[in-house]
């Protein structure tokens, strides 16, 4: 169960990071 | 006789960020697409655009600009809005932030952005403790996008109602992403929307960013790809033709 809940939030945050990737690249800008 | 003012708002697309490869700059300003606009219809310009604007300080500082200066016995005022992407937040932070000395060529800064840290995806932040602060809110960001779109579509609002009830001309227009396609949470929202006062408000590809960098235009000067004078030129000359076609001026001929 423990192990399958893992897999589950890990599968989660890898689209998250893939998301904020892709928004990356519509909204680029850097600002200092 | 009323002085003839164009209040010019957005993000760094607005305030021409870039042009001359600088990120702010009187030659910046001057050639940015509002700037023109402006000089086509003969107004002052007042452009309180600065880079790394989101859409809630958009909207809040043009209330701040209303609430400080605005003189309806001696000023007739248009105001542009340029939205920018609506991912972007703004968000209570407890250092203070300097954008105002970072945009030394701003006519304008509304002093209340201050005590708010404006999150985009591009800066993931300068010290430690900056870093982890908006690490947080780009995970946010990428889980609640159809939320922020919302939170974008009430900041336009605000401002239609708001510029209503003062009896303000205005034109809106995106210079970057800004909805999804429609659906069951953004429909109420978008029907709202005064599409006489706003230039393709649903077509992100004609978005100024998105459709100038489509169109395969560069700008060798800059060094985060932020568009020079032709693109500003020719997005003046697109507003400027909008304008005429919805008469949205024609109170104040």
């Amino acid at each position: 169960m423990f192990l399958v809940r893992w897999i589950k939030n890990l599968i989660r945050e890898y689209k998250y990071r893939k998301r904020i990737k892709e928004l990356r690249k519509r909204d680029p800008f850097i600002y200092k | 006789m009323k002085e003839k003012i164009m209040l010019i708002a957005g993000c760094s697309h607005a305030s021409g960020s870039e042009i001359d490869g600088q990120q702010d700059s009187k030659f910046n300003r001057q050639h940015s697409f509002g700037n023109i606009l402006a000089s086509k219809f003969g107004y002052n310009p007042i452009n309180m655009a600065e880079p790394g604007s989101t859409n809630p300080t958009i909207a809040r500082s043009i209330l701040q600009w209303f609430s400080e200066k605005y003189d309806s016995e001696s000023m007739d005022v248009f105001v542009l809005i340029s939205w920018t992407d609506s991912s972007r937040m703004e968000v209570p932070w407890h250092r203070k932030t300097w954008f105002g000395e970072h945009n030394p060529f701003n006519d304008y800064h509304a002093s209340t952005g201050v005590d708010f840290n404006r999150i985009n995806l591009g800066w993931v932040g300068g010290d430690a403790e900056e870093k982890i602060f908006i690490a947080e809110y780009h995970k946010f960001m990428a889980k609640n996008e159809k939320y922020l779109e919302i939170v974008s579509a009430n900041a336009i609002l605000q401002l239609q109602y708001f510029f209503k009830s003062k009896d303000i001309e205005y034109l809106m227009c995106n210079s970057s992403y800004m909805f999804q396609p429609r659906d069951i949470y953004t429909n109420f929202y978008l029907d709202q929307i005064d599409n006489t006062k706003y230039y393709n408000k649903e077509d992100n590809e004609k978005s100024f960013y998105t459709k100038y960098k489509n169109a395969g235009y560069t700008n060798p000067k800059a060094k985060y790809w932020h568009h020079d004078e032709t693109p500003h030129a020719l997005y003046a000359d697109e507003l400027y033709n909008f304008i005429g076609e919805k008469n949205v001026l024609s109170k104040m001929d």
